[in-house]
């Protein structure tokens, strides 16, 4: 399947909805970036 | 109208030629890249592991100079660790957790094809740095400073690899993660998923968890080198400790992040030849969660010698001790899977037991490390380089080449020769024990690690483990012949291919699968 027309979510016929998986997606990515910066920021600070 | 409707209406097999490998969102697609990068990478890091092998042969510098050495060893670990074993479990979750939960492909498509785009670019990158001035990166893969900042021009590139491997796998377990939370068939409970799809649920928060830790290191240690940070450097109220602590906080959740996708592959065997349920189910995935959970508190147990309150030392050493108890229980409910089976030998079974022996070889070692003041003999020793290489060689790479055996029929249709299977594992297996045993020996007796010349005490064992590494490089050459011949042919695989496998790959797909799989939900009972 060629990446101009794949869909961005893939066929949905589970239980779950489009809105459930971005959400989670997003969720996660925010972790791992607060992570990034959060361990710096407590370096930069001193308190590790 | 819905995405779903609109891709009904386009459903269609690949593209020809090279685009459909550049722009495929296929799961299948993507997970056959993904494979055969960490094969590539495999056989890039292994040269590097002969070179380093060929110059230890004996003592006195022969073929290399210490630079070059230290650069072949520092690479080799790199490429083998974030080029050749993560990816490779990598393409295994994508070609397997969909159609192992009933989905119709990974939930984040694109996300999947730039996840795995990225890591050429990455190892091109870090490869390229092999002919800048000052050479490759050469402080070790743990990337220590200071010494690490006396990295020539190759510094910045290093950096920036890493940031891009992190990347990826971040977008990889994202990917993995929303796929088995929202993408599972009904009645595809979490606990009826099958134990390869649990290690990776887990083995994927591990990596959102520590992957950012890695990159906020590595970040400090290029704003300590261009931009006058002082994070740790102590001529500026830094710490280089703290490099330590921060980098093992994220690099002992990455050892179990190379093998609990293992635990996964195995589980997934042994019941199939064993002809019999997995032994203890609920307890696999307890015991994945539990030593997941306590990868988090061990990390200084690598660090024993730079001087920690003797408090620590004992709570590291302690909670190392620990882990021993859920891979414990693993290793039992293997050998229990296998009681009284009605038990055959293919070579994937033959992998999946030598990985159940020599992985329990490397934990028992790992057992003796955890012990903090024992540790303080071994550490930087031979026997460190023995205990990794048999839980990552024997251990990690053993269980690749099992699943890879073990589903090459499903993904391909064609059964591999099994006579040269069984000359790989067993050629592999001898050569793997010739190569890393002595080298417990070795650090016993106090060969330090890298280093490009020893002692000439240390002469014969070095020898023979020299000896059983080329005869262990070359054995893989097997492995390639194997993946060849049967992409190209060889007698077709049934749909089930092992007469003992279970599992909804197994039951309801023919082999190969076709391009688009469950795009009507199977019901699971």
């Amino acid at each position: 399947m060629a990446l101009g027309h794949a869909p961005v979510f893939i066929q949905m016929t589970q239980t779950e909805s489009k809105k459930g998986v971005v959400r989670l997606a997003v969720f996660l990515g925010l972790i791992a970036v607060g992570l990034y910066f959060g361990f710096m920021w407590l370096a930069a600070n001193g308190m590790l | 109208m819905s995405t779903a409707t609109t891709h009904d209406e386009h459903h269609h097999g690949p593209d020809k030629g090279i685009m459909r490998w550049v722009f495929t969102t296929n799961h299948k697609d993507i997970g056959t890249l993904y494979l055969l990068f960490a094969l590539l990478m495999f056989f890039v890091g292994g040269s590097m592991a002969m070179v380093i092998r060929l110059e230890l042969f004996q003592p006195g510098l022969q073929f290399v100079n210490p630079q070059f050495f230290n650069s072949m060893t520092t690479m080799h670990a790199l490429i083998m660790i974030f080029g050749a074993v993560m990816p490779a479990f990598v393409g295994l979750a994508n070609w397997l957790i969909p159609i192992m939960l009933g989905a119709p492909d990974m939930a984040l498509p694109r996300m999947n094809n730039w996840s795995f785009w990225i890591l050429p670019f990455a190892f091109t990158m870090l490869l390229s740095t092999l002919f800048m001035d000052g050479g490759a990166p050469a402080g070790g893969w743990t990337m220590y400073p200071p010494l690490v900042l006396q990295t020539g021009d190759a510094f910045p590139f290093l950096i920036f690899s890493i940031h891009l491997m992190g990347i990826s796998s971040i977008m990889g377990a994202i990917n993995v993660i929303v796929t088995i939370v929202n993408m599972r068939a009904p009645g595809m409970t979490l606990m009826k998923m099958p134990l390869f799809v649990w290690t990776w649920l887990i083995t994927a928060y591990l990596l959102i968890a520590v992957m950012p830790v890695l990159a906020g290191a590595v970040t400090m240690l290029l704003t300590d080198r261009f931009f006058d940070t002082s994070f740790f450097n102590a001529a500026g109220g830094g710490d280089p400790v703290m490099f330590q602590h921060i980098f093992w906080f994220f690099g002992h959740p990455e050892v179990y992040i190379l093998i609990l996708p293992a635990f996964g592959i195995v589980s997934q065997i042994i019941p199939t030849f064993a002809r019999k349920p997995l032994f203890g189910y609920s307890s696999m995935v307890y015991a994945t969660a539990s030593i997941a959970f306590l990868s988090f508190i061990v990390w200084a147990h690598h660090m024993f010698t730079v001087g920690m309150p003797l408090t620590g030392e004992l709570f590291f050493m302690y909670a190392t001790m620990l882990i021993a108890v859920p891979t414990g229980v693993k290793v039992f409910n293997w050998v229990s899977t296998m009681w009284k089976g009605s038990m055959t030998f293919e070579t994937p079974m033959l992998f999946a037991i030598g990985f159940v022996i020599m992985f329990s070889i490397g934990g028992f070692s790992g057992l003796m490390l955890a012990i903090a003041p024992v540790d303080f003999q071994y550490h930087d020793t031979y026997f460190v380089v023995a205990h990794f290489h048999y839980v990552l060689v024997t251990g990690a790479i053993f269980a690749i080449m099992a699943a890879a055996y073990y589903w090459l029929p499903k993904w391909t249709g064609n059964m591999y020769n099994e006579s040269v299977g069984k000359w790989h594992f067993w050629l592999s297996t001898i050569s793997v024990n010739v190569l890393f045993f002595p080298q417990h020996f070795l650090g016993l007796a106090g060969m330090p690690r890298r280093i490009p010349d020893y002692s000439v005490q240390f002469t014969e064992f070095n020898q023979i483990s020299s000896i059983g590494g080329f005869v262990f490089g070359l054995s893989q050459l097997l492995m390639v012949y194997i993946v060849v011949s049967s992409i190209r042919g060889g007698e077709k695989a049934t749909d089930r291919v092992w007469e003992g496998a279970t599992g909804l790959e197994f039951e309801q797909l023919p082999s190969p699968p076709p391009y688009h799989t469950f795009e009507t939900a199977p019901v699971i009972k």
